[in-house]
């Protein structure tokens, strides 16, 4: 589904990102872990357009993706959250919602003038799936509540809300589990599994919470200074010398 | 019920607009009326680019301007009508405001702002040095008053500033309406998530720029509109009405009333151009009692009037909402 065939980036004299190899397949959950700074969130930049790489290329569905636009790639299939809260602030959990269906929309200016036939059809289909959605995520009772007006853990999953109105086939998830409390830690485990086996979304994720990654992942991917060190099952991975390495250093192996 | 009330409000306060001219018969107050609608559709354009997409422009006026020197050199040399020249202007203020917008809106905030008003002080140069043309700081006399309308069954000259009136109040409405449908639009949607978050408008398939340029190509071009209703009013136009000082008197107009709304923009129109006229009563003082009520709105109302208001009644509504929830996530 998704190919990238060595990707690099350096910024200055850093190599952020080095001839990273990566593969998705359809239909699975795949984690990319890496102590901070190995370069996971630049990989997810480089892929959805927000960073052009210096050498190497994407595919996505058989397209190239690398030189696009953030919104051609996006309306691709391909979306992604961030890893900061990234919410529409000032507009109401709703309406954030009902804005993720951009690239669904395409009612002509003649149309929109006269809120033609086109216009309304979009405005019911809109408010239908943005009710599906919200109460996908749990969000239906906060959806009159201005984004910044929710609770920490709610806006997180107001992005995810968000990135899946947009009808990704393939969707990115940047830290989504990042100060969520272990019962919210729960619940999101919960939608992540479901974003696949009920929309069918194949999901690559980026997180820290070992419990998280090791309890959902097919597969998983281990980045440190830019360089792909390890890839495989959560077991193998776990168990592999260089990602031990990684993690706790050296002297920890030569210990136990 | 909720919109069939607002249609409601918003016919009757159409109807009572129909009458302002019958109540108020004196040239010095129609003539503040014709102006507050000349500001009116500025102001909704301007609310467009600066509230609802989030840019900042400080050259509004050059567009005004443009708008209004086309119409008035096309009038003047070629002898076009009105009523041809109105939609050349506002075609020719779009492409321009197209053609910069496509350069300047990959900057933001100050930067924006700041080239913007260079842009502004750019267009007033032309105008002023362009003398074949523009016949420079003498400005263009002359200007030929809109051909009778021939409506059917009937033709009404514009003659007086009754006329001018309603042919403003017209072209005001009809203007409020197309932002109203666009802002409530797919359009409208993107633009508010560009200016609310670009990064992650873009990271949701809204391609940003192009929906920044198309709200700066509107907006320019119902100002070069604004333009030529003004020249077509005044009859004459030199540089000295199209100043970057102007654009600012504009950009206050929407900070005012509210520029992330629709009535907003029409209200601090309407009220800052009537506003200094009523101030003259109090002679010297006047710019000041301007002044010190400007800083205090904004103090006070950083929303604008109506914005303020209806945050208001919208935070009352939340307050509410917040317990509501609360029990629903509690039960």
């Amino acid at each position: 589904m998704l190919e990238a065939r060595g990707l690099s980036i350096s910024f200055g004299g850093l190599k952020a990102v080095e001839g990273v190899d990566l593969f998705v397949k359809e239909g699975e959950i795949l984690s990319l872990i890496g102590p901070n700074g190995a370069g996971k969130t630049t990989l997810f930049n480089l892929l959805t357009g927000f960073l052009k790489p210096d050498s190497g290329e994407a595919l996505f569905l058989g397209q190239p993706i690398t030189g696009r636009q953030p919104h051609e790639i996006a309306a691709m299939g391909l979306v992604r959250t961030f890893q900061k809260t990234n919410i529409f602030a000032e507009a109401t959990v709703k309406d954030s919602v009902a804005i993720g269906f951009h690239t669904r929309r395409h009612a002509n200016i003649g149309d929109i003038l006269v809120n033609g036939p086109t216009s309304r059809l979009e405005k019911r289909f809109i408010d239908g799936q943005t009710r599906e959605i919200l109460d996908f995520t749990g969000l239906l009772p906060w959806s009159e509540y201005l984004g910044k007006n929710l609770p920490y853990g709610k806006q997180r999953l107001l992005a995810i809300a968000l990135a899946l109105a947009a009808k990704p086939t393939l969707l990115l998830l940047d830290e989504p589990a990042t100060g969520l409390n272990p019962v919210e830690t729960k619940e999101l485990i919960d939608i992540i599994l479901k974003i696949r086996s009920i929309y069918g979304i194949t999901v690559l994720l980026i997180e820290h919470n070992m419990k998280l990654v090791i309890s959902i992942s097919d597969r998983i991917v281990v980045l440190n200074f830019g360089q792909k060190i390890a890839e495989g099952r959560p077991d193998e991975v776990a168990k592999n010398p260089a990602v031990i390495e990684a993690y706790l250093g050296r002297g920890f192996r030569n210990a136990s | 019920m909720k919109v069939q009330a607002r249609i409601f409000i918003i016919l009757i306060s159409l109807v009572a607009l129909l009458f302002v001219p019958r109540l108020f018969s004196m040239d010095y107050y129609m003539h503040m009326f014709v102006m507050s609608e000349i500001y009116a559709v500025l102001a909704l354009s301007l609310a467009l680019i600066v509230g609802f997409s989030g840019q900042v422009s400080m050259g509004h006026a050059a567009f005004y301007g443009i708008g209004a020197y086309v119409s008035a050199l096309l009038s003047v040399n070629f002898g076009l009508s009105f009523w041809v020249t109105i939609w050349i202007a506002g075609f020719a203020a779009g492409l321009v405001s197209f053609m910069i917008g496509v350069l300047v809106l990959r900057l933001r905030g100050h930067f924006l702002a700041i080239t913007t008003a260079f842009f502004g002080i750019l267009v007033g140069l032309v105008f002023n040095n362009w003398i074949g043309v523009t016949n420079g700081p003498m400005g263009v006399a002359g200007i030929p008053r809109p051909a009778p309308l021939n409506l059917p069954g009937f033709t009404v000259a514009i003659q007086t500033r009754a006329h001018y009136y309603y042919l403003g109040l017209a072209f005001a409405v009809m203007v409020a309406f197309l932002v109203y449908r666009l802002v409530n639009s797919r359009i409208g949607n993107a633009l508010i998530a560009i200016r609310e978050n670009e990064e992650l408008a873009r990271s949701i398939g809204i391609n940003a720029m192009a929906y920044k340029v198309l709200a700066f190509s509107i907006g320019g071009g119902l100002a070069g509109m604004a333009g030529s209703f003004y020249a077509h009013y005044i009859l004459f136009i030199s540089p000295v009405t199209f100043t970057v000082a102007e654009s600012i008197n504009m950009l206050v107009m929407i900070i005012f009333g509210g520029m992330s709304t629709l009535f907003g923009p029409i209200l601090g129109a309407v009220f800052l151009t009537v506003l200094p006229e009523f101030l003259r009563m109090a002679g010297s003082l006047r710019l000041v009692i301007y002044g010190v009520a400007l800083v205090v709105f904004i103090i006070w109302m950083p929303l604008g009037v109506w914005g303020s208001l209806k945050s208001f009644w919208l935070g009352r509504r939340q307050a509410s909402l917040s317990e509501a929830g609360e029990s629903q996530e509690h039960s």
